[in-house]
């Protein structure tokens, strides 16, 4: 029996929409629906905050049919099968750039959510046409929100004030147009849908409100389900790599691979300097190994080929097509940079890491340890950020200007000092008032452990232009890497930093550390360890943690960690705490 | 509210721009097999509970790590969340 109330504004005590938007005095609404109801179902399905730019529709709408066409009014049908073709991209800068598909960022395509059509069979399209009272139910009690299109009166537009019920007019009454909404939820009770509107939050009540249930005979010719609707399965559902950045570290990554979208991907360090790559099918849970990196030319005259991986990598999936990008120490104690070309299907070797600003280029060099590695604004692609520890017992920060395109490694910093081991735990942090643009500095942050055994976060204050800043210290006889990502927890809409999670073997059991997110901490944060959990192995410990992820699993996270016999296991916390799952390398 | 539109009635405040021609009317459209659609996973584990409640979704077609790692209750009575403190 289908639930008597829905509301997916906060439902299961989480909150699963975005903020309302306007769409100004562009007849746009059936974009603002279309595209609404695309990131309510990454969010309800991926849990990660997914906002996508209207504009990019929009604009693709005004390239094909002219420049006024894309307001002149259209239907959710046809924009979510362009959606399906194209996808959507998020809001890479200040809408007074207009960088979109008509003009695009070179990474626009590892940008973009996309919408698999191939993903849900029985359908095969992407969306599903929803007739009726009880499909729509249906629909918005087990899947999410979906659009309405109806006729608008103008007494709508003063309507909804304070949570009231609005009632279409009757029947045969003058004076409408077509409008499109999002239906985000119903109520039994009130016999009303919740529609969320593209009118600013000046509009209802904060920009939702109710809208009655059609009465047969009266004015159900006004209500909302006298036309189709359409809903989107969760599972067609593919996020971008730049929303999830901050949802993993280390050699762990949830890539938009398999039939959910949701496949697993860890690359480890094997017999011989070989890199493997293991898999979780995200529909069968199961781990296999996948394949073995193919070898790579080693020095000194690159004519030999071979395997030199000497620690364990740290990946992630870039806004170049979604390629995977790992890294990691060589046997020459040099950087070894690879990815997956998603576009060949090939593995591309970029061999060791060279410092551009001296002639001629030199190896950059790392004093052992895991590197912290990923992409991050500012810049559009995003520039490559890379800390390691170097042989003066401090920490170098690298990094690749992606955005001018030249693919050239420099140094921008050394600090700390005494540092014993870095770690997997370089995170972005927010720009001011957590607006997407990339052209607004946010900095990093980092975890390292120092000569005293303890964690100590640094923090690259970009807005003031400090440079690392040394900030709090946590925990006690750490004597292995830790890896940190940002969490969606406490992130209560797209523009809330999440919470700071971090997980560390100590002892031969892994710490779960937390920090508060929001705001964002300087150089006083405050760590409390949740819980110490063990592997279920008999007579085994854990030797280190290797990667993290917040899952498309409702809000879990996962850890891979290496037990003291080289084995790889698999733990992860939901509601009810850490479990210990697979062994499976 | 609803009723006759007068004269003395405003113009709308607020854009629109639907084409309504573009959205057929669901009498005219024959329902979709929900039970299909409604019948695989979801990696929402409260939607999941609700699918295998409302009989679309069998727990037995589920890897054994999506069967019973969340507790399942009566549908209306939402299921326990590990928040951290804000």
């Amino acid at each position: 029996m289908t639930s008597s109330s829905v509301d997916w504004r906060n439902r299961f005590g989480s909150t699963w929409l975005t903020k309302v938007k306007d769409q100004g005095g562009c007849g746009s609404c059936y974009i603002y629906g279309s595209v609404g109801v695309f990131e309510a179902m990454l969010r309800i399905e991926h849990h990660v905050w997914c906002r996508r730019d209207e504009d990019d529709v929009k604009n693709a709408i005004s390239l094909t049919f002219g420049a006024a066409s894309a307001c002149g009014g259209g239907g959710p049908d046809h924009v979510l099968t362009w959606i399906t073709a194209n996808g959507v991209t998020d809001q890479i800068t200040a809408p007074s750039s207009k960088i979109s598909l008509g003009h695009p960022t070179p990474d626009r395509l590892g940008r973009t959510s996309r919408l698999d059509k191939d993903g849900i069979v029985a359908v095969k399209k992407a969306h599903v046409t929803l007739s009726g009272v009880e499909q729509m139910k249906q629909w918005v009690d087990l899947t999410g929100p979906i659009t309405a299109c109806f006729n608008c009166y103008p007494d709508l537009d003063k309507s909804c004030k304070d949570d009231a019920v609005y009632t279409p007019p009757a029947n045969g009454t003058a004076g409408s147009d077509g409008h499109c909404v999002m239906i985000v939820g119903y109520d039994d009770h009130k016999k009303a849908w919740l529609i969320r509107n593209s009118w600013g939050t000046g509009w209802g009540t904060g920009g939702y409100g109710w809208f009655a249930y059609g009465t047969a005979g009266k004015n159900d010719e006004n209500a909302l389900e006298h036309r189709v609707c359409y809903g989107i399965p969760g599972g067609a559902t593919n996020p971008d790599p730049w929303s999830k950045r901050r949802l993993h570290n280390g050699n762990f990554y949830e890539s938009g691979n398999g039939t959910y979208h949701r496949n697993f991907e860890v690359f480890a360090q094997g017999p011989g300097g070989a890199v493997r790559h293991y898999v979780q099918n995200g529909k069968t849970l199961e781990w296999s190994l996948h394949e073995t990196l193919p070898e790579v030319t080693l020095a000194p005259d690159f004519k030999k080929k071979g395997n030199d991986c000497a620690a364990q990598p740290t990946v992630f999936g870039s806004t170049y097509f979604r390629n995977f990008e790992i890294l990691y120490l060589t046997t020459a104690n040099e950087l070894r940079h690879r990815l997956f070309d998603q576009t060949s299907q090939t593995w591309i070797d970029h061999g060791p890491l060279k410092n551009a600003a001296v002639k001629p280029a030199a190896p950059i060099m790392s004093a052992g340890g895991v590197p912290g590695f990923i992409q991050a604004a500012p810049g559009a692609p995003g520039n490559f950020e890379l800390v390691v520890k170097n042989s003066q017992g401090g920490l170098d920060n690298w990094w690749r200007d992606d955005a001018n395109n030249n693919a050239k490694w420099a140094l921008k910093a050394t600090f700390g000092a005494n540092v014993r081991l870095s770690g997997a735990t370089l995170v972005q942090r927010w720009a001011k008032g957590g607006a997407p643009y990339a052209d607004l500095p946010a900095g990093l942050d980092l975890v390292c452990v120092t000569g005293e055994k303890v964690m100590q976060r640094f923090w690259r204050d970009d807005p003031n232009k400090a440079g690392w800043v040394a900030c709090e210290t946590f925990g006690n006889n750490v004597d292995s890497p830790p890896v940190m990502i940002r969490s969606q927890f406490g992130a209560t809409d797209e523009t809330v930093p999440g919470n700071y999670e971090l997980c560390v073997a100590v002892d031969g059991a892994i710490e779960h550390w937390w920090m508060n997110g929001n705001p964002e901490p300087t150089t006083s944060g405050s760590w409390t360890m949740s819980e110490i959990f063990q592997t279920d192995r008999k007579g085994r410990k854990v030797k280190q943690v290797l990667g993290m992820v917040e899952s498309s699993y409702g809000f879990d996270l996962e850890v891979v960690a290496e037990l003291d016999n080289g084995a790889l296991q698999h733990f992860s916390r939901d509601g009810a705490g850490w479990h210990a799952r697979e062994v499976f390398a | 509210m609803g009723g006759k539109m007068s004269d003395s009635n405003p113009g709308p405040v607020f854009a629109r721009g639907c084409d309504l021609s573009a959205v057929p009317l669901a009498a005219d459209v024959a329902p979709a097999d929900l039970k299909a659609i409604l019948g695989v996973d979801t990696s929402n584990p409260y939607l999941r509970n609700l699918r295998i409640e409302q009989g679309f979704l069998k727990r037995e077609t589920l890897p054994d790590g999506l069967r019973n790692l969340v507790p399942i209750k009566g549908i209306l009575e939402p299921l326990p969340i590990r928040e951290e403190p804000k």
